[in-house]
């Protein structure tokens, strides 16, 4: 597997993106780590909600790439509700330009199959 | 929501946190941690109110944390300090001559192989037991079969070492690695684990200093 270029989005990077554009567009813009989690696996159709490790560290590298922002939440609220204070994360333009144009191949559909041409 | 009990699988995540944390800015480390002790929190949360039990949430927690292991590795390394187990070895090498260490990695190493004895004792015994649901053949293998194997090659790195020191330690990791199959016994296998491989790391000789030898 080679190194993987500056700047370049893994898949993982995408599907938060494309994650947190929805909740964006959906009027909920801010999300917190676990609720990532079960988006993504809603999104997949699995059982299975992605690790810890794997979750965080591609948090982390979105919001140093200027792609999320993130703030703790008002600990009062998080005492009201009589929970750790979560830390809450939004995209960015910057985010949101970017998840487009990673996305936007998927969103193209297949070319129409002709009778007689192989599909390439 | 009050009342969410943090699962032992949980308490296990919030250990390892811990551990690979250790020595991080500590901004960086109390905010992971921060995070993960919300995760964990809303994970709870969310089953209790799906009405998941308790071993199906163990399950999912411990399968977060393992699958996830790479990327918290490769997280700490990201934030340019000393690797975790590099620390561990240095910590070893300074505070102790090198017969303490061999003699502590052999006293381990003997607790290692009378634990992996469970594995053989268990093994023999499950074949008398009468199962209400007999276990795979797989599993069989794969949880007594397992340890006992790592216990051999436990003991055949140390005997190697001497001869070749880097097939040693080699030999000497995977036997370690080995009786994590039993991962609900991690919280306590986990320390004897990463001592005997940072001790073993610490007393192999460096390619230099053997070519240095010879």
């Amino acid at each position: 597997m080679g190194r993987r270029k500056k700047g370049e989005l893994i898949a993982i990077e995408v599907e938060i993106l494309g994650k947190a554009l929805e909740l964006s567009a959906g009027g909920g813009p801010e999300f917190h780590g676990f609720r990532m989690a079960r988006e993504l696996r809603e999104g997949d159709g699995s059982d299975a909600l992605i690790g810890h490790g794997t979750l965080y560290k591609a948090l982390s590298r979105l919001e140093t790439a200027g792609m999320l922002e993130s703030s703790w939440e008002d600990p009062d609220a998080a005492t009201e509700a009589g929970r750790p204070r979560r830390r809450l994360y939004r995209i960015t333009s910057d985010g949101r330009l970017a998840a487009v144009a990673a996305l936007e191949p998927r969103l193209v559909p297949d070319p129409p199959w002709h009778p007689g041409i192989e599909p390439a | 929501m009050t009342g969410t009990r943090t699962p032992i699988a949980g308490r296990l995540c919030q250990g390892w946190v811990r551990f690979y944390t250790w020595k991080l800015p500590d901004a960086d480390a109390r905010r992971r941690r921060e995070e993960i002790e919300s995760d964990l929190f809303e994970h709870a949360n969310d089953a209790q109110l799906a009405g998941v039990g308790e071993q199906r949430l163990n399950a999912e927690i411990l399968a977060r944390v393992l699958v996830g292991v790479p990327a918290d590795l490769s997280w700490r390394r990201a934030s340019r300090q000393e690797p975790l187990m590099r620390l561990a070895v240095g910590g070893i090498a300074m505070s102790m001559s090198k017969s303490t260490q061999h003699r502590i990695l052999y006293w381990l190493s003997g607790l290692i192989v009378l634990y992996c004895s469970i594995g053989l004792v268990s093994g023999i015994a499950s074949i008398f037991v009468d199962w209400d649901e007999e276990p795979s053949v797989a599993a069989k293998i794969f949880f007594f079969g397992v340890p006992v194997v790592s216990a051999i090659t436990l003991v055949a790195g140390l005997v190697t070492q001497s001869r070749d020191p880097r097939r040693g330690l080699a030999l000497v990791i995977a036997g370690a690695v080995g009786p994590a199959v039993w991962f609900w016994m991690l919280p306590f296998y986990a320390p004897v684990m990463i001592a005997v491989i940072a001790l073993a790391v610490s007393v192999t000789p460096r390619k230099s200093s053997q070519a240095a030898i010879t």
